[in-house]
């Protein structure tokens, strides 16, 4: 029962006349071990020095009290799993190594299997035990792993109290998908028995730092999802439907977040922020979001760039304050109501799937577009896909998010995205009411709505 | 012979009469003759001509499957690329998942089944001969409709752009006005079709037709396997039917089914989706499992370790499978109970698949093991498909799971399953049994070469996509930005995507090299056992004569044809009773009845495609296409149960002749083939 690699055998084998072939694939083999060797080596340094990389989207590195639970979870799973990868694979080479025998090849390419005949292993069939203890013994592992995890799954669903201090420890949000970006229902009392938010904004949902915010996710067209890995797992946003999560952060800055729910044409540009504030800077933000603005007098600063806005872009986009639309025949102002309520985004039988600035099949995927009443305090725009200051990241994780407005902003991709907002990402279709039109306007045109849009704070 | 074709008792009962054939009824309609040239091919019923055009038409797509994989790494290379629009970028990912799961992995299964589980279980054919060739028909007629959607109306303008998985309401019209989602829901309903029809055969074949003394419990585990694989696919294929009826209906007949304005709920979908998509990933892994169970112990020189364990792991398998589906649901909603259900039934199938890790290994364990290209790619298998199974249970933890959900973490995960489980585990499949399928070897250089790239190439491509999803990287986005730091793996990723396409091109090469030195006889033979074998198709000669088997085989115990090879001697040792060539047959026989080559299978399933383009485009085509099926179903009725002239098989067979052997005559009443 010697192994042919021996050299001993190979006199014993010399019948065959492959006798000399072991001393080829003795060298033959190993190699192919240490090829094999050298490639995890490398996979391994480059996995090491990747993860150093700056991601603002990385998983691994929360800063919210959810994520961190998630976190706190899964890294001992990576440890238990890293363990099980060694041992399978430490017990893939080393019987392959180890129990080894060449396969007859000399000279030609293919092999004609002549095995010498008497060199046979034991014939074993099995070993009852240690199938009952290799079935039993994962068994155990993962009804351990699932006690922790069932106890982290009921947690993440919990909301606590909001801290000492708060401002608004009752707010809840409304979250809305839409292709392709993100509308923010605020309801500072919370949404029960409310008829209406008390304001709405799009594409960075701003919180108080420290405090679990509420939102409810749901979506006025196809199927998205919610997420801001550094603060929670994500949460679909499922039309007829409005699912609770909670979004919280513990510490001030920006935190970038992406639809991960495929949504069609411009999926990969579906993008938001979530903007922590202490909680003065979140009373000062709420208050300015509070307020609506005034019809521009002819004569005022920007007053033809908001009748350029009133001409081509408030089909689409509400200005509190300033735009109206036709309801039941009569013109009436841009109000709130028009909004709805979370009752409206669950009972969608009259299918305007919460609320619809139109009438007709096309309300469901060109109703909104998002709110500009306060377009110059966010600091990114077209589903967070533009940022509108180059200093917005630095900016908001030291706090200074409030005083973006009125600072220096990226003029030149603005001006591109009116000018041809298609070409700038992958949005409206022709047969397709979705997504901002190619406007067609003119550079004049498009100078004063630029001067006009900077001066919404 | 054993196996008779007695597909003429029907007509035998009305009258009474002998079968002899003098009457046609429709006489211009004699079954089709020769078994050359490419008729032998569009009008044949062998189980064994079936199973090689289901190998070559699942590579090819397979090929093609890859070529848009291609693309979409092409495309992710660099940030913010515009290789692919975000237009037809949605629909080449959409089309590489569905040509992947439904046009290479399934057929490429299907392959596997259709030639070896009549060979392993020592039958001459299928249970239904003519059905056979029907699904494989129809399997094909399907694909290419769905390919077809690539051109038709313009170059990707009309492809499915939903994704594999094609949730409502994306899918519906108003979100997706383009014909894609119309071919996508009529082309997988035609391969359903396929797949059904093939499941209920080889059903029949595993429970009616094995060999006498093959008890379920000897037949060879990937026999096994195969036989739940059909199982899982004769509960799965009619939900996904109800799935895609409710689509196409509402897609094409302004049906309500999944219209969230008209009240319905979009869930729906995605339970109706998922029931039947994950026992579809089973589908999909379970004949890799069973093709490295076969290749593992012939290349250790040992029977398989645990063999009920492997058995009954894959049977647990398959009734968990039923019971995990959701676990692709945990980000939408369904609510904490739920998702902890799911999430511990996900986490309890780890361990009948950990069985069967450890069996593998287990049977390693002490043998001689020989690294041949197959046994190369099953122990890839056995340490690829380990790191797949763990990464799903990082996310089998729901909580975890809504970090990784819909990133490439989840992308990484499902090709270690997908390829490094199954797409390895064919390839090893492939160069195990080419020469018994052709009569030649593969060669072993290229072939270890080509795996040495295609195992090095996977890893580059999806082992870093753990470590992109990890850092957020969403799936199904046309493109990332520079600062989000996904530029250095993904473009590690495209590198590896395109040594996996040296590798397969090596593979193609390979055929061509090693058939080109077999027809110049510069190859070795294989003669019926060239790697010493254990279960029943290497009993036969190399290729595989037309009837399988010269005479029934009596089986006595699980791996027959080793035991009819090997004994033991007084102090235990294995010793040689008989050489290979000594007990396999080889194939001489030339007394045996066939089922004869059929034209209706193939004009029966033509009508499936036309129907579908009349769905979509003209609803008068609709008719035409229905005249093909139902004429092909008139035909199969009433053609000619078999030709008394037939040159099917190289002998002129009187339809009557049985084998007048008597132990042979006894086997017949047992092994009966109805077509």
């Amino acid at each position: 029962m010697t192994s042919p690699r021996l050299g001993s055998t190979v006199s014993k084998q010399s019948s065959y006349s492959r006798a000399t072939r072991g001393v080829n694939s003795l060298k033959k083999i190993p190699n192919q071990h240490f090829r094999l060797m050298i490639f995890f080596v490398v996979i391994a340094t480059l996995f090491v020095t990747g993860c150093a990389s700056d991601a603002p989207l990385d998983t691994l590195k929360p800063a919210g009290r959810k994520a961190n639970d998630i976190n706190t979870l899964i890294n001992p799973i990576f440890v238990i799993a890293g363990i099980i990868f060694i041992f399978i694979q430490g017990a893939v080479l080393y019987l392959g190594w180890k129990f080894r025998v060449r396969a007859p090849q000399e000279g030609e390419d293919s092999f004609n299997g002549d095995y010498p005949d008497e060199d046979f292993p034991e014939q074993v069939h099995g070993h009852f035990a240690a199938e009952i203890g290799w079935t039993i013994g994962p068994a155990i592992l993962m009804a351990a792993i699932a006690i922790f995890s069932v106890g982290a799954l009921f947690s993440l669903d919990d909301v606590d109290a909001a801290p000492e201090g708060a401002a608004h420890p009752e707010v809840e949000v409304i979250v809305v998908g839409q292709q392709w970006w993100w509308e923010y229902h605020y309801y500072l009392d919370g949404v029960d028995g409310a008829d209406q938010p008390d304001f709405v904004t799009a594409n960075e949902i701003v919180i108080p730092v420290g405090q679990d915010v509420r939102i409810y996710t749901t979506s006025r067209d196809v199927i998205h999802s919610f997420w801001i890995p550094r603060l929670n797992g994500k949460k679909d946003a499922v039309p007829g439907r409005t699912t609770p999560w909670v979004v919280q952060a513990n510490e001030v800055g920006r935190f970038a977040g992406q639809c991960t729910e495929f949504c069609g044409l411009s999926h990969a540009y579906m993008r938001m922020y979530a903007v922590a504030l202490s909680h003065e800077g979140f009373q000062t933000w709420v208050e300015n979001q509070l307020e609506s603005r005034q019809p521009l007098q002819e004569g005022d600063k920007n007053y033809e760039g908001e009748q350029i806005f009133l001409a081509n872009c408030s089909r689409c986009h509400v200005i509190n304050g300033i735009t109206s639309r036709e309801v039941n025949g009569s013109i009436q102002p841009d109000s709130m109501a028009m909004y709805g309520n979370i009752e409206e985004f669950r009972d969608h039988s009259d299918g305007s799937l919460g609320q619809g600035k139109y009438t007709g099949s096309v309300n469901l995927t060109a109703g909104a577009a998002p709110n500009l009443t306060h377009f110059a305090t966010r600091s990114s725009y077209a589903g967070s896909f533009f940022e509108l200051y180059p200093d917005a990241q630095d900016m908001s994780d030291a706090g200074d998010y409030l005083r973006l407005a009125g600072s220096d902003y990226g003029r030149g991709t603005l001006e591109s995205w009116l000018r041809n907002s298609p070409a700038a990402k992958p949005n409206a279709q022709p047969g397709q009411a979705r997504g901002m039109p190619n406007l067609n306007l003119s550079e004049a045109d498009i100078d004063l709505l630029v001067d006009y849009l900077i001066s919404l704070d | 012979m054993a196996i008779v074709e007695q597909e003429d008792a029907p007509l035998e009962l009305g009258s009474g009469e002998s079968n002899q054939i003098t009457e046609r009824p429709l006489g211009a309609f004699t079954r089709p003759q020769g078994s050359g040239g490419w008729r032998s091919w569009l009008f044949t019923v062998d189980h064994k001509k079936i199973g090689i055009m289901y190998g070559a038409a699942g590579l090819l797509f397979f090929i093609i499957g890859g070529i848009y994989a291609l693309f979409v790494r092409l495309q992710l290379s660099r940030p913010g690329n515009s290789i692919l629009s975000a237009e037809t970028y949605n629909q080449v990912f959409t089309m590489h998942g569905v040509v992947m799961v439904f046009l290479a992995a399934i057929p490429l299964g299907a392959a596997f089944s259709n030639y070896l589980i009549p060979l392993q279980i020592g039958a001459r054919d299928v249970a239904f001969p003519r059905l056979n060739a029907f699904s494989f028909w129809v399997f094909l007629g399907g694909g290419l409709f769905l390919l077809t959607s690539m051109f038709i109306g313009g170059w990707w303008e009309n492809a499915p752009d939903g994704g594999w998985f094609a949730y409502s309401p994306n899918t519906g019209v108003l979100f997706s006005p383009s014909k894609g989602i119309d071919f996508f829901a009529i082309g997988l309903q035609i391969t359903g079709i396929a797949s059904l029809v093939g499941a209920i055969n080889l059903i029949v074949t595993v429970l009616n037709m094995r060999s006498p003394g093959m008890t379920l419990m000897k037949m060879p585990v990937l026999t096994w396997m195969l036989f739940i694989t059909q199982m899982l696919l004769l509960f799965a294929m009619p939900v996904i039917s109800v799935a895609l009826f409710l689509l196409t209906f509402d897609r094409l007949f302004d049906a309500n089914f999944f219209n969230v304005a008209e009240g319905a709920d979009p869930l729906l979908w995605q339970h109706l989706f998922w029931i039947f998509g994950h026992p579809e990933v089973y589908i999909l892994i379970l004949p890799s499992f069973g093709i490295i169970s076969e290749i593992i112990p012939t290349f250790s020189r040992k029977p398989i370790f645990g063999y009920p364990f492997m058995v009954f792991s894959g049977i647990a398998i398959g009734f968990m499978g039923w019971g995990v589906w959701a676990h692709h649901m945990f980000a939408s909603g369904v609510g904490p109970v739920a998702v902890a259900a799911f999430s511990v039934s996900t986490m309890f199938i780890a361990v009948p698949t950990g069985v069967k890790i450890l069996n593998w290994l287990a049977t390693m364990w002490g043998g001689r093991i020989r690294f041949t290209t197959p046994m190369l790619y099953a122990t890839a298998v056995v340490a690829m498909f380990t790191i797949g199974g763990l990464s799903g249970v990082t996310h089998s933890l729901a909580a975890a799971d809504s970090q990784q959900t819909d990133t490439y973490y989840i992308v990484a995960h499902f090709h270690y399953v997908i390829f490094g489980g199954i797409i390895l585990g064919f390839f090893g499949g492939f160069y195990y049994w080419w020469p018994k399928m052709f009569g030649y070897f593969l060669s072993e250089k290229l072939g270890k070469m080509s795996f040495w790239v295609m195992v090095i190439g996977f890893n580059l491509t999806f082992g870093p996509m753990h470590i992109l999803g990890l850092q957020g990287m969403s799936r199904r986005i046309q493109t990332y930005s520079a600062g989000q730091g996904f530029d250095f793996w993904n473009f590690i990723s495209t590198i590896g995507a395109f040594l996996i396409a040296v590798a397969t091109a090596m593979f193609i090469v390979n055929i061509l090299i090693s058939r080109r030195a077999y027809r110049d006889g510069k190859t070795p033979d294989p003669g019926p056992d060239p790697w010493d074998a254990r279960s029943l198709e290497w009993m036969t000669a190399s290729p595989v004569p037309e009837h399988n088997f010269d005479e029934v085989i009596e089986v006595e115990r699980q791996d027959e044809f080793w035991h009819r090879k090997w004994g033991k001697n007084e102090s235990g040792q294995v010793v040689r009773r008989a050489t290979a060539e000594e007990v396999a047959h080889d194939g001489s026989n030339t007394n045996v009845h066939l089922p004869s080559p059929s034209y209706w299978p193939i004009f029966a399933a033509v009508g499936l495609p036309i129907i579908g383009y009349g769905l979509i485009y003209n609803l008068w085509l609709c008719v035409i296409g229905g005249l093909f099926v139902l004429g092909g179903l008139y035909g199969w009725v009433f053609e000619p149960v078999d030709d008394p002239n037939a040159a099917g098989h190289d002998h002129d067979d009187d339809h009557e002749h049985i084998d007048d052997s008597p132990e042979n005559q006894e086997d017949a009443s047992e092994e009966v083939s109805v077509d």
